[in-house]
């Protein structure tokens, strides 16, 4: 009866442990809203052609050709749209508004963008920064245009 | 001798980041707010707030003074870009009866509108936000917003949205629409949250 108790005890605290890992793994930060092709999605090494209600990860590498698109909406409402021609690696993303814990880090390294802000920026406007192999950017709202040739 | 290594190096990294220049434009938004920018280069800030208001940031010279782009510049440099933004999010405010998971009759008569624009979007990115007025204690009314975002996530359902594409959220009396002291009903916010992505 005692062993039991004790399988039984373990087995939660497994379960108790992994939990949070898992629900970390599995948490998306926003999805692919609109996309003309070609738009690609590089992650964990894989290639993922983009498409409508694709879910995104935090340090996802977002790829277009000459005729892609990718619009993206995130989960605080935050919209970008990748041109086409363009690398995007959205390095860091965080949104919890109950904790007001925030952080949008991108880094455009050709191409162009559009960012309209959402709940993040208006919650705490120095968390959103975009990075260019020559400029650093704070974007403190609201609709912002970056190109890097 | 050894020099050489180091100059070629040099004219490498020269080479390199001298192809790269970054533009960047502070614009409208799509309320006409126009917000503020920072832009840091090797130290030196600047920071852009005007609309329409650009800098370009080489890797050599120093950045060059702010200028204000025309609609045309922006269009010709951007048109692709920004014709092909998704369209902003949506949200529809539904509003309850007082203790209740019953939506008032106008709220009711708008969810064929929301459900609507979820199939004209083919939208799979959905949240329905429960919230409570301040009348009762604090557990119960976040244990009753998350009824209420239940009831329109169940109506959503009946309508032939899919069930995997909406996300729920209870925010109980802690965010209200319009703020109130303790205890104080407020019917506006007695309510869901609706937004279609």
């Amino acid at each position: 009866m005692n062993r039991l108790i004790q399988i039984l005890f373990f087995s939660l605290m497994c379960l108790l442990l992994t939990t949070p890992l898992l629900a970390e793994k599995s948490a998306y930060i926003g999805k692919v809203a609109k996309v003309s092709p070609d738009a690609m999605i590089l992650r964990d090494g894989q290639t993922l052609v983009a498409n409508k209600n694709l879910e995104i990860f935090a340090n996802d590498l977002f790829q277009t050709g000459p005729t892609g698109t990718l619009g993206i909406i995130f989960r605080d409402g935050t919209i970008l749209t990748i041109g086409p021609s363009s690398e995007f690696h959205i390095r860091d993303y965080v949104f919890v508004p109950l904790e007001k814990k925030t952080s949008f880090l991108g880094r455009m390294r050709q191409g162009s963008l559009s960012y309209i802000s959402g709940a993040m920026g208006r919650m705490n406007p120095d968390s959103v920064r975009i990075e260019t192999p020559t400029a650093y950017l704070g974007l403190r709202g609201t609709k912002v245009l970056v190109q890097v040739d | 001798m050894k020099y050489t290594f180091l100059l070629a190096s040099l004219l490498g990294f020269l080479l390199l980041a001298g192809c790269s220049t970054t533009r960047v434009v502070l614009v409208p938004d799509p309320d006409g707010k126009v917000g503020k920018i920072e832009v840091v280069t090797r130290g030196e800030s600047q920071v852009l707030d005007q609309a329409g208001e650009s800098v370009t940031v080489g890797s050599l010279l120093p950045p060059a003074e702010p200028t204000i782009l025309s609609q045309e510049e922006i269009d010709s440099r951007f048109g692709s870009t920004l014709q092909n933004e998704p369209a902003p999010p949506t949200t529809y405010i539904l509003q309850f009866r007082h203790d209740s998971t019953e939506l008032t009759t106008a709220s009711a008569g708008e969810l064929p509108a929301a459900v609507g624009l979820i199939n004209r979007r083919n939208s799979c990115y959905i949240v329905v936000a429960g919230h409570t007025d301040a009348v009762g204690d604090k557990a119960y009314n976040t244990e009753l917003s998350l009824r209420r975002a239940n009831k329109v996530r169940g109506l959503l359902i009946e309508q032939g949205v899919e069930a995997r594409c909406i996300e729920t959220l209870s925010y109980g009396e802690n965010d209200p629409l319009i703020p109130t002291a303790d205890n104080v009903a407020e019917p506006r916010n007695r309510r869901v949250e609706l937004v279609v992505r």
